[in-house]
């Protein structure tokens, strides 16, 4: 097949959770976002630890029915701020988390249905901030 | 007036209602300026839709005065990665047609012309989306109000 022109642009999927491979990648064309999903079938403990960044992240949760995403089966239940403040999130949901806000630990409760989790970040690295005691 | 003998053959602002259709997306979720004002200005807006069923999005060939990443994201994780339908997209001036059978991203630097996005199939319905560092959606096509 001939050499495209766009096809560099185009970064397709080739594992279960694809593409895992946007994480972590410094040189994209010059894109500073990324994102990266996964999907949550059982329930599962996840960024176990409080921390911040210094930049703005997107935390979202949907249902995995496109005609209705609204169709969600999970309790999540998310800390923010220093204190620690428990949020449960049993809808699909959008969280901003503004650079600098301490969040975390992210726990999967009950997963009835699988669900769909997106993370979308505003710098080509994650780069994560210990909350310091 | 008289009667009109032949009146009845014509048919004046004839209409029927259009057929039902299945329809071919659906709204997912949607992070736009209004959403966060309480909390602040994020240069970000995105959202996500489910597609069912092919067709055409609306969008005409555009570009951004910034950055952009389209995505599509299998929504059955058993036949993950493949996407579940075939999408072809016309990127650069050119409309240089991709095809994405797979879950896929595609960065779109400002100033890339993309569209038009032609959904061409759907075996099992899937996500997609844009994501856009602008808190509020706007292109060559579709200045922000």
């Amino acid at each position: 097949m001939a050499e495209t022109k766009y096809g560099k642009y185009i970064i397709k999927g080739t594992g279960k959770n694809s593409p895992a491979v946007l994480e972590g990648l410094k040189n994209w064309s010059g894109i500073q976002h990324r994102m990266k999903w996964e999907y949550i079938s059982q329930p599962v403990l996840m960024s176990e630890k409080a921390h911040s960044h210094d930049f703005d992240e997107f935390m979202c949760f949907l249902g995995l029915d496109p005609s209705n995403a609204l169709n969600f089966g999970a309790e999540i239940e998310l800390s923010l701020g220093e204190e620690g403040e428990k949020n449960i999130i049993d809808a699909a949901t959008i969280v901003c988390i503004p650079k600098g806000l301490v969040h975390g630990p992210l726990n999967f409760k009950k997963i009835g249905k699988p669900i769909l989790f997106c993370d979308i970040y505003l710098s080509p690295e994650y780069i994560s901030k210990p909350v310091s005691k | 007036m008289a009667e009109s003998k032949y009146g009845k053959y014509i048919f004046k602002e004839p209409r029927q209602e259009p057929p039902q259709r299945k329809p071919v997306d659906a709204r997912a979720i949607t992070l736009f300026e209004d959403l966060t004002k309480a909390i602040g200005k994020f240069n970000i807006n995105f959202n996500f839709v489910g597609e069912l069923g092919p067709h055409v999005l609306n969008d005409p060939p555009h570009r951004h005065n910034c950055d952009e990443i389209l995505f599509f994201i299998p929504a059955d994780p058993e036949i993950a990665p493949d996407l579940g339908g075939v999408v072809e997209i016309g990127l650069g001036d050119d409309w240089e047609k991709q095809t994405i059978t797979t879950a896929a991203v595609i960065c779109i630097p400002k100033g890339l012309q993309h569209c038009p996005i032609y959904v061409k199939k759907v075996t099992k319905p899937f996500y997609f989306g844009h994501c856009e560092l602008e808190s509020k959606y706007a292109s060559s096509e579709t200045p922000a109000s």
